[in-house]
C-alpha cells in the first residue's frame, strides 16, 4: 500500500473523533454503571441520583463534542495541495484533541460514579455532593480546552507550514499537550474519586474537604498547564522557516515535557487520594494530613518543573 | 474556514518617546472590554447603594444573598469571619466574573481571555498572599517556612511558589479562551450552514408560514411542530453554548478566588508547633 500525504490527512481528520468516541463511550459506560450500582444500594435516593447522573453524563459528552468539532474543521478546511508538511502539522492537531478528549472523558466518568455512590450513602446531602461533582468535573474538563486552543493555533498556522522544520514544530506543540493530558487525567480520576467517597463516608468534613480538593486538583493540573506553556512558546517563538534540526529539537523537547508530566501528576494523585480517607475518619487531624500531602505534592511537582526547564533550554538555545 | 484567535488590534501610544518594543503595545479590544466590565461593575455598585438607601427590599435581598454566599465561603475556609481579607477577595471574584461575562456581548472579547489580564490577576493574588504571610508571621517566620524539613530544600519551595503564579494565570486564561473559541466556532458553523443551506432555510420559513395558517384552518399539529423544531435547533444550540460560556466564566472566577482564599488561609494559619501547644 502506498502511503501518501492524502492518506495521512484523512487519517488525522478521523483520529480526533475516533479517540473521542472511544473515550466518551467508555466514560459514559463507567458512569452509568456506577449510577446503577448506587440506585441498587439506596432505592429511596433514586430521583437525586438520576438527576446528578444526567448532569454528569452531559458534561462527559462535552469533550466528545469538542472532538467532533475538530474533525469537522479538519475535514472542511480547503487546501490547494496536501503536502507532507501540511499532513504532519494536521497530525499534531489530531493527536492533541483526540488524546485529550479520550483521557478527559474517562477521568470525568470516575467522578460521576463516585459521586452517585456518595449520594447513595448520604441521600439527604445530595445537593452539596452534586455541587462538588460539578466543580470537580469542570476542573477536569480544562485539559481538553487547552488542547483545543493549541489545535486552533496550529490550524491558523497551517498556511505557514511550507518546510519540514516548521511542520515538525507544529507537530511538537500538539504532541506536548497530548502527552501532557494523560497523566493529569489519571491523577484527577484517582483523587476526585477518593474525595467523593470521603464525603460519602463522613458528610461533616465537607467544609474541610472542599478547599482541600480544589487545591489538590489545581496542583494535579499544573503539569498540563506547563505543557500548554511549552506549546505556546513553541508556536510563538523562533524564526519563520527553521531548518530541519530545529524541528527535531522541538520534537524531543515535546516528548521531554510530555512524559515528564505523566509521572508527576499520577504521583500527586496517589498521595492526595490517600490523604482523603484519614480526614474522613478523623476530621481533627486535617491540619497535619493536609500539610504533609501538600509538602509531598511540592516535591513531586518539582520534577515536572525540571522537565519544563530542560525542554525550554532545548528549544530556546537554538 | 479559518478562525484566528489572536487578531486583536494593538496601538503603540508611547512610540513618540522611543518606546517601540512589543512590551508597550496596548491591546485596544481587551482594554475596551475590561473598562466596560469595570463600568458595569461600578454601575451595579451604585444601583446597590441607591437601593440600600431607599429600602428596595427585593434588589437589596439579591445583593445581600450574593455577598452573603461569598462571606460564608470565606468563613468556612478561615474558620472565622475575616473582613480585612474580604475586600480583595470579593473584588477579585467580581472583576474576574465580569471580565468573563463581557465576552457574551457581540463584538466584544473576554477581558480575562487575554494572557496579560490573566497574568495580572494571578500576580495580584500571589503578591497579596505573600504580603499577608509576612504581616502575620513577620519576616522571620515567613523565611522559616521555606526551610521546613531542612534548609537544603529551600530552592524547591521557592520554585514551587513561583510556579503558582504561572498555574493560576494560565488556568484562567486557557479555560476562558477555550470556551470563547468554541463559542465562536459554533457561531461560525451556524453561519456556514445558513450560507450553504440557504434554500433549505427558505423552504423551512415558507413551510412554517404555510403550516401556521394550515394549523389555524385544518388543525394539523405535526407539520407546524416539525418545521418549528427544525428552525429552533440551531438557535437552541447557540443559546446553550452562550449560557455555558457564562457559567464557565463564573466557575473559573470562583476557582481562582477559592484558590486565593485557600492559600491565604493556609499561609496565615498559626504554625504547627503553636497548634500542638494549644491542644496539649
Amino acid at each position: 500500500m502506498m502511503i501518501t500525504p492524502e492518506l495521512l490527512h484523512y487519517c488525522s481528520a478521523g483520529l480526533p473523533l475516533l479517540l473521542g468516541a472511544i473515550g466518551g463511550g467508555i466514560g459514559l459506560g463507567i458512569a452509568g454503571r456506577g449510577a446503577h450500582e448506587a440506585m441498587e444500594r439506596q432505592g429511596s435516593a433514586n430521583p437525586s441520583i438520576f438527576r446528578s447522573t444526567i448532569i454528569g453524563l452531559t458534561l462527559i459528552e462535552g469533550s466528545a463534542v469538542i472532538a467532533l468539532i475538530t474533525t469537522l474543521i479538519l475535514l472542511l478546511a480547503r487546501h490547494q495541495q496536501i503536502t507532507w508538511e501540511l499532513a504532519y502539522a494536521e497530525l499534531g492537531i489530531a493527536l492533541a484533541v483526540g488524546i485529550a478528549a479520550m483521557s478527559v472523558s474517562i477521568a470525568s466518568s470516575f467522578v460521576v460514579k463516585a459521586a452517585t455512590q456518595a449520594i447513595a450513602r448520604q441521600p439527604l446531602f445530595a445537593q452539596k455532593i452534586l455541587t462538588f461533582m460539578l466543580i470537580s468535573q469542570s476542573i477536569i474538563e480544562a485539559p481538553v480546552l487547552f488542547a483545543f486552543i493549541i489545535a486552533m493555533i496550529i490550524q491558523s498556522d497551517l498556511q505557514g507550514a511550507i518546510n519540514m522544520g516548521e511542520s515538525l514544530e507544529l507537530l511538537a506543540a500538539g504532541i506536548a499537550i497530548a502527552l501532557g493530558c494523560i497523566g493529569p487525567c489519571i491523577g484527577q480520576a484517582l483523587f476526585s474519586q477518593a474525595s467523593c467517597t470521603a464525603i460519602g463516608m463522613n458528610k461533616n468534613i465537607y467544609n474541610k474537604i472542599f478547599p482541600f480538593a480544589l487545591l489538590n486538583q489545581a496542583i494535579i493540573e499544573t503539569p498540563v498547564i506547563f505543557c500548554m506553556l511549552f506549546s505556546l512558546i513553541t508556536l510563538f517563538s523562533g524564526p519563520d522557516l527553521p531548518p530541519l534540526v530545529d524541528g527535531f529539537k522541538h520534537l524531543i523537547a515535546a516528548f521531554t515535557i510530555g512524559i515528564g508530566a505523566i509521572g508527576a501528576s499520577i504521583g500527586i494523585g496517589y498521595v492526595a487520594s490517600r490523604s482523603c480517607y484519614p480526614i474522613a475518619l478523623d476530621p481533627s487531624c486535617y491540619g497535619v494530613v493536609a500539610r504533609t500531602s501538600f509538602l509531598a505534592a511540592v516535591f513531586i511537582e518539582s520534577s515536572v518543573i525540571y522537565a519544563l526547564i530542560i525542554a525550554l533550554l532545548l528549544i530556546l538555545s537554538v | 474556514m479559518s478562525f484566528d484567535i489572536f487578531d486583536h488590534e494593538t496601538i503603540q501610544p508611547f512610540s513618540y518617546i522611543g518606546l517601540k518594543s512589543s512590551f508597550w503595545d496596548l491591546n485596544i479590544d481587551i482594554l475596551f472590554a475590561t473598562w466596560l466590565g469595570m463600568a458595569l461593575l461600578v454601575a451595579l455598585a451604585f444601583l446597590g447603594r441607591y437601593c440600600l438607601k431607599n429600602n428596595f427590599t427585593r434588589i437589596t435581598l439579591a445583593y445581600e444573598t450574593i455577598i452573603g454566599l461569598l462571606l460564608k465561603l470565606c468563613k468556612d475556609s478561615f474558620g472565622r469571619v475575616e473582613y480585612n481579607y474580604f475586600a480583595l477577595i470579593s473584588a477579585l471574584f467580581f472583576f474576574t466574573a465580569f471580565g468573563c461575562i463581557v465576552g457574551v456581548i457581540p463584538y466584544f472579547h473576554e477581558a480575562t481571555g487575554d494572557i496579560n489580564t490573566a497574568f495580572a490577576l494571578g500576580l495580584t493574588s500571589f503578591l497579596y498572599v505573600q504580603y499577608q504571610k509576612i504581616r502575620v508571621h513577620h519576616i522571620r517566620g515567613y523565611l522559616a517556612e521555606f526551610t521546613e524539613p531542612f534548609i537544603a530544600l529551600a530552592p524547591i519551595h521557592i520554585i514551587g511558589e513561583l510556579a503558582k503564579i504561572a498555574s493560576m494565570s494560565f488556568r484562567l486564561f486557557g479555560n476562558v479562551l477555550g470556551d470563547s473559541v468554541i463559542l465562536g466556532m459554533i457561531i461560525a458553523l451556524i453561519e456556514q450552514a445558513q450560507k450553504e443551506f440557504l434554500i433549505f432555510f427558505l423552504c423551512a420559513v415558507i413551510l412554517l408560514c404555510i403550516s401556521k395558517t394550515a394549523y389555524v384552518r385544518t388543525k394539523l399539529p405535526y407539520v407546524g411542530t416539525v418545521a418549528h423544531g427544525a428552525m429552533n435547533i440551531l438557535f437552541i444550540v447557540s443559546w446553550t453554548q452562550l449560557i455555558l460560556c457564562i457559567v464557565t466564566g463564573i466557575v473559573q472566577s470562583f476557582v481562582i478566588t477559592m484558590l486565593t482564599v485557600t492559600y491565604l488561609a493556609m499561609g496565615t494559619a498559626p504554625s504547627l508547633e503553636s497548634e500542638h501547644k494549644e491542644h496539649s
